[in-house]
């Protein structure tokens, strides 16, 4: 008897689609697994075995081969159990057949036949909807999460009799459980701090907008005590709340890495603040076996703050630069390349020179900066749209205005960016191609010559010729102007010193 | 091609263990070079090094036999090759008054003007880690000494020393570049262009003998050549320890005017300077001041000086805010957000603001700050 159970595996942070094929064959009781399973693959046989026993299903005392097709990849984690133990029913004779077509079956079997979670669940069932399932069965607490894909049926199971039962009429499905309550919302930093708190630092402030609403990358160089974290830890708190499409791929990222969901989907924008021992592949993400996204991909769509950035291990910085232009990770392994996404707006901090005193104080000799400056290498820097030299605030200053207020202005900047790029495949300034600079970017004749002036003043590179326009672009948005004037230009250099 | 004599110095100079002291003994005993070169050969170092009571014997033994064999060929070689000029004490051109041991008895000379040493000259000198501010004024002081007929004696170090040598070259020179290594080395390696520029319009002096590279204790003992060869001393910016402080200590001990540039308490580089003043330096104020200073010393019967122009040309013409920008800079380094705050302007006006400042040459962007030049 041969039966075929239709399931998914996480690849990266995409599911897979993959079909258990059980095939149950007259001859001495054997079970072999076939078709790149791993170590949490191989060790299913028991927990199958276990969890069909204490549900009272009979173990076909016959001999058994199950594949897990397509052949070539490698299958990760013990999520297929379920559809093992379905299949097995299913070719045994257990549940009539033709019961599961059209179903997608995930969930990993405890050994009394209880139905554990899934990490990743809603990639896995979103590529079980996009490969013609209707209906799918999942682990009880994946279930609110699996709901949020669109157009699929979601059954909830919590253990292998129940499922057994349900399938064949016995038993209603349970209802499906409601998200959790909305007091913990998914990947809120709490309790959010407020620009409020921040006085003065107007040009500071400037960048940060610019940051939030461009996409721009922000590095800021200042003696300890000059707000530079505290600017930092603000940003997440004036970024646009994300779109239906960025919210799926943040949602989705959450639940690959088993970060938790809450069965719904993500409101905040991630923020990421690894500390400076991370290694390249914590950063970026890899790793043997089944490759794990980075911090970068966790940051996607939001920011990643990399604070003391010339203290991080310099292959990790170097490891950096690719995502950081491409907006993705791509992982090469035997067996398959992987690409993550990894579309954050990159935010750091570091020391002016290895003395830690005010710029004007400072007596570290020229060698001894140039020494620390060499950590950060200029490729890297060059990365660097807005580049910013903070000094301890020393004047006292009004209130500054709240992070409520920043965002409003940063939202219509990037309603206004939405709208121009709507046919492109990039949505922020920071993100347009050299060769689209010139249709996007409407330098005014007085704007051209204060960018010609600025660019041969600084003798900027190329990248920082273009970070110039792109920066001015989103200064002109959030001031609300279709045309780039001259002081925009004139500001975006400001932002963009020779720091540290 | 070198002269007899002039090889025979270079030679000495080029003798292993041979110093200032022990060449002032050999002058002092063998007014001719070659004289001295010939009873060295002979073993005469003996009579040199007797009177070093501290010396062992074995050692002694070991230097006069090395002073038997001066490498004379090696030595014309150099000359020729470097188109190095010598001059020792007993010469009718030789730069320095004063007489005392811990000078040198003997220098090498290479560069375009032979005759930078012969007008009036002043010292300017100061830390490497100067401020922009500081840069600008060891550059307009050396501008206006050299139209006032002065040469420029500094250090060719980084920071003040190289800023006073650009600014003399500027004006035409000529100015003198006293290094601490041989002459044929460059040190720092950054200033190859100025050196370069300095051995043109003016003349580079070493008491070490060629392919002398740089180490750290020979540089102050450099500073005492500056301050000898200065009739007047100007410290820019200095910190309480550091180069200048041993020139200018120099100078007072050889009865040089010394003058420092005052600063703020805050400034860290202002600190030796002000100390200076506090210890009886002149406040240096005004470049004609040191023009004045310079003709009351022995130093004004080599040249007629001329009264300097006033330091500053006519005021540019700035704008409303950039004016406003430069009250608020106040003479110290600031931020562009401590600017914002000061003058009030908006983030975008401001950034004109001090782009036209920084065209006008009156701020520079220095670590991370505005500072004004």
């Amino acid at each position: 008897m041969l039966a075929s159970v239709l399931s998914a595996t996480l690849h990266g942070i995409v599911g897979q689609i993959v079909r258990v094929e059980v095939h149950v064959a007259n001859g001495l009781p054997a079970y072999s697994i076939v078709g790149l399973p791993d170590a949490a693959g191989r060790e299913s046989k028991d927990r199958v075995r276990a969890a069909m026993v204490s549900s009272r299903i009979d173990w076909p005392l016959r001999r058994i081969t199950v594949n897990l097709a397509p052949g070539g990849v490698r299958k990760t984690g013990a999520g297929l159990e379920l559809a093992v133990a379905l299949g097995l029913m299913l070719a045994g004779g257990a549940i009539p057949a033709g019961l599961l077509d059209g179903i997608g079956v995930l969930g990993e079997l405890g050994l009394d036949g209880r139905i554990r979670r899934v990490p990743g669940a809603l990639a896995l069932v979103d590529a079980l909807a996009r490969d013609g399932a209707r209906t799918v069965i999942v682990p009880h607490a994946d279930a609110a999460e699996a709901a949020l894909v669109p157009g699929v049926r979601v059954r909830a199971a919590r253990s292998l009799a129940e499922v057994r039962a349900c399938l064949t009429g016995e038993d209603p499905w349970p209802p499906l459980p409601d998200p959790a309550p909305d007091s913990a919302p998914a990947g809120a930093v709490d309790p959010e701090p407020d620009l409020a708190d921040v006085r003065g630092m107007t040009t500071a402030r400037v960048a940060l907008r610019a940051a939030a609403a461009g996409g721009h990358h922000l590095l800021m160089s200042g003696p300890p005590g000059a707000g530079k974290t505290m600017l930092a830890r603000r940003l997440p708190g004036i970024m646009a709340p994300l779109d239906p499409d960025e919210a799926l791929e943040v949602t989705r990222i959450r639940s690959a890495v088993g970060l938790g969901t809450a069965g719904r989907l993500a409101t905040a924008r991630p923020f990421r603040a690894p500390h400076h021992t991370a290694t390249t592949q914590a950063l970026v993400g890899g790793g043997s076996g089944r490759p794990r996204p980075g911090e970068v991909t966790l940051a996607s769509r939001g920011a990643l703050f990399l604070d003391e950035l010339g203290e991080f291990a310099p292959q990790a910085l170097d490891a950096l630069r690719q995502p950081l232009e491409e907006r993705v990770v791509r992982i090469s392994r035997q067996a398959a390349a992987i690409e993550f996404p990894a579309a954050f707006t990159l935010i750091a901090c570091t020391n002016p020179c290895p003395c830690g005193r005010d710029p004007a104080q400072c007596t570290c000799s020229d060698v001894a900066r140039e020494r620390y400056r060499r950590r950060l290498s200029a490729p890297l820097l060059d990365r660097f749209d807005l580049r910013l030299a903070l000094r301890a605030p020393g004047e006292v200053e009004e209130p500054g205005e709240s992070s409520a207020l920043e965002r409003v202005r940063v939202v219509a900047a990037v309603e206004r960016q939405r709208a121009r790029y709507a046919d492109r495949p990039w949505s922020r300034n920071a993100h347009v191609p050299a060769g689209a600079l010139a249709a996007a970017v409407d330098l005014g004749p007085e704007a051209r010559l204060a960018w010609r002036d600025a660019v041969r003043g600084a003798s900027l590179t190329g990248r920082g010729a273009a970070a110039l326009q792109r920066t001015a672009r989103t200064l002109a948005d959030l001031d609300d102007r279709a045309e780039v004037a001259a002081e925009d230009v004139l500001l975006a250099a400001e932002l963009r010193q020779e720091v540290p | 091609m070198p002269t007899t004599r002039d090889v025979a110095v270079a030679a000495l100079i080029a003798l292993p263990h041979m110093t200032p002291a022990r060449l002032h003994r050999v002058f002092d005993r063998w007014q001719e070079p070659t004289d001295a070169l010939a009873a060295l050969a002979r073993g005469g170092g003996e009579a040199i090094l007797r009177t070093e009571a501290r010396l062992e014997d074995g050692r002694r033994a070991e230097i006069v036999a090395a002073w038997r064999g001066a490498d004379l060929g090696r030595a014309a070689a150099v000359l020729a090759r470097h188109g190095t000029r010598v001059t020792i004490r007993s010469d009718a051109d030789w730069p320095i008054e004063d007489d005392a041991p811990d000078l040198p008895a003997a220098l090498l000379i290479e560069g375009g003007r032979t005759d930078a040493l012969d007008h009036p000259r002043v010292a300017i000198v100061g830390t490497r880690a100067a401020t922009p501010a500081g840069l600008t004024d060891a550059r307009d002081l050396a501008r206006s000494l050299s139209d006032a007929g002065i040469t420029v004696v500094s250090g060719l170090a980084i920071g003040i020393d190289g800023a006073a040598h650009a600014g003399a070259l500027e004006a035409g020179g000529p100015t003198v570049g006293v290094v601490a290594t041989g002459l044929d080395i460059v040190y720092p390696r950054r200033h190859v262009g100025l050196t370069a520029g300095v051995r043109r319009d003016g003349l580079v002096v070493s008491e070490h003998p060629h392919g002398t590279g740089p180490r750290p204790e020979r540089f102050p003992v450099r500073n005492r050549i500056i301050a000898a060869l200065a009739d007047v001393v100007v410290v820019i910016e200095a910190a309480t320890r550091g180069g200048a402080l041993s020139t200018a200590a120099a100078a007072l001990r050889l009865g040089r005017p010394v003058f420092a540039q005052p600063g703020s308490r805050r400034n860290p580089v202002a600190a030796g300077t002000n100390a200076l003043i506090a210890d009886g330096a002149h406040p240096y104020l005004d470049p004609a001041d040191v023009v004045m200073a310079v003709g009351m010393t022995a130093g004004a019967r080599r040249g007629p000086l001329h009264p300097p122009a006033p330091a500053s040309g006519p005021p540019e013409r700035l704008g409303p805010d950039a004016r406003r920008v430069l009250r608020a800079l106040a003479g110290e380094a600031a931020t562009a957000d401590e600017l914002v705050a000061r003058t009030g302007l908006g983030a975008a006006h401001l950034a004109r603001a001090v782009r036209d400042l920084v065209e006008a040459g009156r701020i520079v962007r220095h670590r991370g700050l505005l500072w004004p030049a």
